[in-house]
């Protein structure tokens, strides 16, 4: 996956959860921690639902937890492999 | 390290217990811990757990070295002796009750495709467009959200009726419209609907997901020959096999894992028989689909002038306790589970959400109420097309005032499930409390649970 579209879908992430009122503050190495014991369970479907119908995925149940957003280079890594994956078929 | 730091201990008013027959084993169930702290207590442990539950208090030196105790008190099943629980229940409701959530429930249609035998509501024999919501109803909710969207944290909207699907436009433009409203303020949105399933088409399916529903609450009561019979269209025809194939395109083609879909079964006192068979179906259609779960309720006679022809088959006309169907679904139930009754098992499971301050019924005509029903009898106030809601102050505070309680129920361990206000209605409307019928099942839910859900073992 090319930089561009990795940086293309972060950008996209982090307008999702502002859009679902989640902070994000970047740090120094471009990461963001999110506070994930802020986050209630309708702001977290919110958002899962604002992913799969911006890129086109589902994410699978094993995933479905607020650990998967703890860190948004982690989401946007997940996230980048479901849609190379979802590619090859 | 001393664990234990007070001296005395108490049980906590909301404990209950419950013999296991099959394991022998005591099961420990606290409201205002909820379900997923059912625990089971062996046979070789009861009788000191037993002790301890059937004493007032309990004494730092007699248990200082018990792990089971330390366990039981860290888990919330004794409190320390000076803990005041009725006020952290009190507390507790005062949070849901301010949930600052704006919760609306939209009746889009006030007509209804099916003629269900036991339904209270009257329904006119042709179907016209006046049924359905209005524009300036629809552009007043609009309204009403974007000027109050600041005053909320997140907007929950429940789709109601009558059948909500026979206007899914109004669905499309209204969610449209709310869901930018709630981008636009960054705020969070979802969805539920209420439906008999019958319009639940591909077409539908992908608008309702799209309009962000998460939730699908349907009723199908039992196998084939007993929904037929009871929930019909118009001309009389069957339902079951259109809902059943709509369930099983949502099974197969709808991936989305953010969705739940319950299955709700009205069960009268002939459907006990088939209950083997019922749970047989739904668990080798659905069992290996998580977001499915079966939620089963007595046929309840709620009035109107339907229901006096199934009047025998009623639980409450035949005094059968509901919870023969309980005790026979635990020694049955396998993949598919009952995660809808569960629900009463939680802290505030079975309490009505009419009390909270930030919710509102909409009716088609734009009546505002706070029970789901939107009826003339529980109309509080009306919404205008520019989303000005006009309150009828007194009998909104009928609604929200907290209940006069008995003693009874103020020391009730299920206090937490229901918060001694399980139907704000019928309170208003009688000046009665009324006791959740899950209370008097309780024991056998609870097993149910346990057969339903590893749980811990002491």
């Amino acid at each position: 996956m090319s930089h561009n579209t990795y940086d293309n879908i972060k950008e996209e992430v982090v307008k999702i959860l502002e859009n679902n009122g989640v902070v994000v503050e970047m740090e120094n190495d471009g990461d963001a921690v999110l506070d994930i014991a802020a986050i209630d369970s309708i702001t977290f479907i919110s958002f899962i639902v604002d992913i799969e119908n911006t890129f086109g995925i589902a994410i699978p149940d094993e995933l479905l937890s607020l650990m998967i957003i703890q860190s948004l280079n982690g989401f946007v890594y997940v996230l980048s492999e479901l849609l190379i994956e979802k590619r090859e078929y | 390290m001393d664990i234990l730091k007070n001296n005395v201990y108490k049980p906590s008013m909301f404990n209950h217990f419950v013999n296991d027959p099959e394991s022998g084993a005591l099961i420990l169930f606290n409201s205002y811990l909820g379900a997923s702290s059912i625990m089971s207590v062996p046979q070789l442990k009861k009788d000191k757990i037993k002790k301890w539950l059937d004493n007032d208090c309990v004494y730092k030196e007699a248990v200082t070295d018990d792990s089971d105790f330390i366990k039981l008190s860290r888990m919330g099943y004794f409190v320390e002796s000076l803990v005041n629980e009725k006020e952290q229940r009190d507390i507790l409701l005062s949070k849901l009750r301010d949930d600052p959530t704006l919760r609306l429930v939209i009746h889009t249609s006030k007509a209804c495709n099916f003629r269900c035998k036991y339904c209270y509501l009257h329904f006119k024999d042709e179907y016209t467009p006046e049924d359905n919501i209005s524009l300036d109803v629809q552009e007043g909710i609009i309204n009403f959200v974007r000027d109050n969207i600041q005053n909320f944290s997140a907007v929950h909207v429940d789709w109601f009726g009558g059948e909500p699907l026979l206007a899914t436009n109004t669905i499309q433009y209204v969610s449209e419209k709310l869901i930018e409203i709630c981008r636009e303020a960054h705020k969070p949105y979802e969805a539920v609907i209420t439906t008999n399933g019958y319009l639940l088409t591909p077409k539908n399916i992908d608008l309702l997901i799209k309009a962000k529903v998460r939730h699908f609450a349907i009723t199908i009561d039992g196998i084939k020959e007993q929904h037929d019979s009871f929930r019909m269209l118009k001309n009389g025809s069957g339902t079951f096999d259109k809902i059943i194939s709509n369930l099983l395109y949502i099974r197969d083609n709808v991936k989305t894992r953010t969705i739940s879909i319950s299955l709700r079964s009205n069960i009268t006192v002939d459907a006990v028989e088939l209950l083997n068979k019922y749970y047989e179906f739904y668990n080798k259609m659905f069992g290996e689909d998580s977001r499915f779960y079966l939620f089963v309720r007595p046929v309840k006679d709620l009035g109107g002038d339907s229901v006096a022809q199934i009047s025998s088959s009623l639980f409450q006309k035949n005094q059968i306790d509901f919870s023969v169907v309980l005790d026979k679904l635990g020694g049955i139930v396998d993949r598919i589970k009952f995660d809808a009754n569960f629900m009463d098992l939680n802290v505030g499971g079975i309490r009505c959400f009419a009390n909270n301050k930030n919710r509102y019924t909409v009716g088609v005509d734009g009546m505002i109420s706070k029970c789901d029903e939107s009826i003339p009898e529980v109309g509080i106030g009306k919404l205008d097309k520019f989303g000005q809601m006009q309150l009828d102050t007194p009998k909104l505070n009928e609604w929200m005032k907290p209940s006069r309680v008995s003693e009874k129920c103020d020391e009730c361990f299920y206090s937490c499930c229901c918060f001694m206000d399980p139907c704000p209605k019928s309170r208003v409307n009688s000046g009665q409390e009324s006791c959740p019928s899950t209370y008097r099942e309780i024991d056998s839910l609870i097993l149910l649970y346990v057969k339903s859900y590893p749980i811990e073992v002491l």
